[in-house]
């Protein structure tokens, strides 16, 4: 759906690139995840991609034709939700969709979103009135609007409490499974490999890695058990975990000693992503 | 309707909302208050005053009021990634501006030619007024390009007020009398707009009054051309890094 290659980009009154020679692609129907910390590069990418940054270099294709190409009817295809609230406050929340639906040819029937993301019996309210959350959730319905073919999302569970979260990564899982394709910046790892098909690293300006969250996993973890056990005290020791069914030394610890916890050494994409980069995510 | 349509709509709706419509109005009693307070000999010569005021330095404000308040809430990014065209943008802010400016005119109007008597070339007048607060609103436009925040688009009206208002309305008060001042202020748009303005209610000379039209014409045209040109970097700039 997107071909991107040798992508550079540098701020008008920068002095040296931000985005320095990425290439990557995305299909139609795939979520895909760029991920990295603040700085990195993300969001400048995904500007750049939705055409509200011009001046690049290199080449993006949308749909096997220029970015270029493309004039202001690109955004009929296009949702995008914002990290940052961007709603009129002293509008509702209806007026506020009303006024944002009204300007595309083709819109959703807001009502079963609104109820999905908790937020119907607040309709009517004015958006000053909302809480951060509130407003996170309103952007994505905003995103959503134009029934996009491709979803652009920044940090789209910033600012959510664990249980709205989980609704709005199941409302993007479902987009998914109907044909959706989302790209989504992000610096929750969690979020990340639980919604994307595929992620990108990305860390001063360039791909580090582009790959399945799974298959990064396979590559990078440690085929390690640890078993933590009680003997008075309590130890620890470590096995492979490739024959792990028939090493003598696990089983025993196994039959005769009190288990305290067992741990394979699946890593999270947050060490590898440390691997690979040399960056931290936070702080 | 048309996504200038819609968006007109939305601007007129969020002028409401913000209140820009009520103090736009709160500022048309003020200026019905000047007229009464300027006695029946004078009030012919205050309506282009008020006007001139309105149509000028009110249009800055109300349309750097509504993109500052866009601004604030982020609303411009959310604005930059929907299917309309920068012209239809700033049409609409231009359209919202030039009906308030419109409103006030038909209020002053209702007050100076219904109660007071005063003769007025009403369709002149619109003329004048719509050809000012369009000029005027494009200014504002291109202002709040260049301005980060309220205060700084207060002290940039302030220093555009001192600069271009007050010497026309000391002029036009006969309240200064220098040659060099009245060759200078042939260069200033507020002087061009009172003269067009003034021309409904009294006898000014006609290559004046064709000459201030032309000349905010070509002004506004200049102002159009660098609203047009100089949105993407201020859309970029709105859009952060």
């Amino acid at each position: 759906m997107f071909e991107v290659a040798d992508l550079r980009y540098r701020y008008p009154t920068g002095k040296d690139d931000v985005i320095r020679a990425i290439s990557f692609d995305f299909a139609k129907g795939e979520i895909f995840g760029f991920l990295g910390p603040s700085g990195a590069g993300k969001s400048t990418t995904q500007k750049l991609l939705i055409g509200i940054l011009k001046g690049f270099r290199g080449r993006v294709m949308y749909q096997g034709k220029d970015l270029a190409s493309y004039g202001r009817d690109i955004y009929r295809d296009i949702g995008v939700g914002f990290e940052v609230p961007v709603h009129f406050s002293k509008l509702t929340a209806m007026e506020n969709l009303g006024f944002y639906g009204n300007l595309y040819p083709q819109r959703i029937d807001v009502e079963p979103l609104m109820r999905q993301v908790g937020l119907w019996e607040d309709r009517n309210k004015r958006v000053a009135e909302y809480s951060k959350g509130m407003k996170v959730r309103l952007n994505f319905v905003r995103a959503m609007l134009n029934d996009p073919k491709i979803l652009f999302l920044d940090e789209p569970t910033n600012g959510l409490d664990p249980q709205n979260a989980r609704i709005i990564k199941d409302i993007i899982l479902d987009y998914r499974a109907k044909g959706g394709t989302v790209f989504l910046t992000t610096h929750a790892m969690h979020d990340a490999d639980e919604l994307c098909d595929r992620v990108a690293f990305i860390a001063d300006g360039e791909i580090r890695e582009i790959d399945s969250p799974k298959s990064l996993k396979l590559r990078f973890g440690n085929r390690l058990v640890s078993v933590e056990y009680r003997d008075g005290a309590t130890a620890k020791e470590t096995f492979a975990l490739d024959g792990l069914a028939d090493n003598e030394a696990f089983l025993t610890l196994l039959r005769t000693k009190e288990i305290v916890t067992i741990h394979s050494g699946e890593t999270t994409l947050d060490d590898i992503f440390i691997k690979v980069t040399g960056v931290r995510l936070h702080g | 309707m048309g996504n200038l349509g819609l968006l007109y709509r939305g601007e007129m709706l969020r002028m409401r909302r913000y209140n820009v419509t009520a103090a736009s109005l709160v500022v048309v009693v003020i200026w019905i208050a000047m007229l009464y307070f300027a006695g029946t000999v004078n009030v012919g010569v205050s309506l282009p005053l008020v006007l001139f005021a309105d149509s000028t330095m009110m249009s800055v404000l109300l349309v750097s009021v509504i993109m500052l308040f866009e601004k604030q809430e982020g609303a411009t990014r959310s604005m930059l990634v929907l299917p309309i065209s920068k012209s239809e943008y700033l049409g609409a802010k231009i359209l919202a501006t030039a009906t308030s400016s419109v409103v006030t005119l038909v209020l002053l109007l209702i007050y100076a030619v219904g109660f007071r008597g005063v003769s007025v070339n009403i369709p002149g007048l619109f003329g004048a007024v719509l050809l000012a607060a369009g000029v005027f609103c494009l200014m504002g436009i291109v202002l709040t390009y260049r301005v980060r925040d309220f205060t700084g688009l207060l002290m940039s009206v302030f220093v555009l007020f001192l600069g271009l208002g007050v010497p026309t309305i000391l002029e036009a008060l006969e309240m200064v009398d220098s040659d060099w001042l009245t060759r200078l202020q042939y260069l200033n748009p507020m002087k061009s707009a009172l003269i067009i303005l003034s021309a409904s209610v009294e006898t000014i000379p006609a290559n004046e009054v064709w000459t201030s039209s032309a000349y905010l014409a070509g002004l506004g045209a200049v102002m159009a051309w660098l609203a047009w040109r100089q949105f993407d970097a201020y859309a970029a700039k709105e859009i952060g890094g």
